[in-house]
This record gives C-alpha cells, sequence and structure tokens, in this order.
C-alpha cells in the first residue's frame, strides 16, 4: 500500500497522517510505502507520527518505506536523528 | 544568530520591530506562522533559514498553548525584529506569555541513541529548536516568560 503526505505535515495535518498510519496497520497492512515527494515542512509533531507507525510496525514485523525524501525534510530526519531510525529509499 | 548581508554602502543602524498579540490556541497557530514568516520574508530572511525559523516558532507556540496556562487560557506576544548594522541584518523572534514559569531549553536533550522501541514519543520539540537556531534564550520578566531565538 503506497500513500502519499501533504505538502506539510505540521500541528494541523500530522493528526490526518497518523490517524491514516494507524488505521492502516490497524487493518492489517503490514508493507506501507510513504511517497514524501510533496512534503516541503515536518515539525516535530509529524516526526511524532512516523516514530509511532514505525515502533508498530517493528512489533509486527512489517515495513515502513519513505520514498522521495526531498532535501529540506532529509536535513531535518538527520538533525533530529530520524535517518536512522526510519527506512529511507530515494 | 541568522545574519544576512545588507546593500553594499549601508553606514546607518536601523531596527524594524513588529509585534502580534494573540491568544495561545492551537488553532492561531497559523496566524503566528502567517506573521512570522511575512515578516521574515520581507526583511530578505533565506527561504531555508524562514524554515528553520518557521518549525521553531511552532515548537515554542505549541508549548506555550499545550502547558503555559490553566484551562481559561492566555495570550502569547510575538515579536520579530531584525538589528541592521554595515556588518551585516541580524533577525531574532520572541515569544512571550505570563503563564506558569518555564525554560524550555532547560529541559534535557532526547537521547537519540536509544533503540526506536524504547525512545519516548516527546521531547523532540525544543530539541528541534535548539539544533536549528543559533541563538537560544529564556528570561522571566515581570511575571512573564521570554524565549528569544535567532
Amino acid at each position: 500500500m503506497e500513500i502519499k503526505t501533504e505538502k506539510r505535515i505540521d500541528a494541523a495535518s500530522a493528526p490526518r497522517l497518523d490517524a491514516e498510519l494507524t488505521k492502516l496497520i490497524d487493518e492489517g497492512e503490514r508493507s506501507l510505502v510513504v511517497d514524501m515527494s510533496g512534503t516541503t515542512y515536518i515539525s516535530s509533531v509529524g516526526l511524532r507520527a512516523f516514530l509511532s507507525a514505525q515502533k508498530k510496525m517493528n512489533k509486527l514485523k512489517g515495513s515502513m518505506v519513505l520514498t522521495h525524501v526531498q532535501p529540506c525534510i532529509m536535513e531535518i530526519f538527520e538533525v533530529t536523528g530520524f535517518g536512522g531510525v526510519l527506512t529511507i529509499e530515494n | 544568530m541568522t545574519t544576512i548581508p545588507v546593500t553594499p554602502g549601508f553606514q546607518g543602524k536601523e531596527v524594524r520591530l513588529q509585534t502580534k498579540m494573540l491568544q495561545e490556541k492551537m488553532d492561531r497557530l497559523e496566524e503566528a506562522l502567517t506573521f512570522v514568516c511575512g515578516f521574515l520574508e520581507r526583511e530578505g530572511c533565506p527561504e531555508h533559514d524562514r524554515q528553520y525559523f518557521e518549525i521553531s516558532v511552532e515548537e515554542l507556540f505549541t508549548n506555550v498553548a499545550s502547558y503555559a496556562y490553566g484551562p481559561d487560557g492566555g495570550m502569547v506576544r510575538i515579536d520579530c525584529w531584525t538589528q541592521a548594522d554595515p556588518d551585516g541584518k541580524e533577525m531574532m523572534i520572541s515569544l512571550k506569555d505570563w503563564g506558569i514559569p518555564y525554560n524550555p531549553f532547560a529541559r534535557a536533550n532526547p537521547d537519540l541513541s536509544i533503540p526506536v522501541e524504547e525512545r519516548p514519543i516527546g521531547g523532540l520539540g525544543v530539541y528541534m529548536v535548539k539544533k536549528f537556531m543559533d541563538r537560544t534564550e529564556y528570561h522571566c520578566e515581570a511575571a512573564a516568560n521570554v524565549v528569544a531565538i535567532g
């Protein structure tokens, strides 16, 4: 299953992402691909949504892969130590 | 501190300030960010630095909205200012609230070496501010918290 993230993952939109990831995992999805090509802004609430989903997937032996991550978002992942936590394929 | 070059030949000293007061509710966050980004754009702040300012203001505003006041809520004052001299133009932003005294920058950084399964979900926001900004300051004045970033 592939989903596409919004332009901004901020306090307003992150709850939607969190709910979507949670719903997919709860419904049995074990191979998630997250296309981030359109995302150019992410704050800590967005990082928390990904961390929460990654934790669930690890527990369930599933996978979540982030693709087409923009350089500005990659920089934020690296600075916050998420580069080594999330699976990113560009 | 975000410093950008001034027009060649600029010899003076100039300070520009813009202020906005708004309620500390999360539904005012967008208004706060629009205000800050508008100011930074008009002042010629590069896009990369502007985004780091924007994320930092979102994190600090969210902190105030979540913890500073009780159920009755309160106000936040946002000041954006630039100070230009022949060496360059410095940009700073501060948020002031009149809630519970709290220095967000005194909080210990999250331990990023912890495996993902054990890593706590919270604690990232202020860490991001500290990493993205060159200057992070806190002071308590006349029963108000003031955090400044630049």
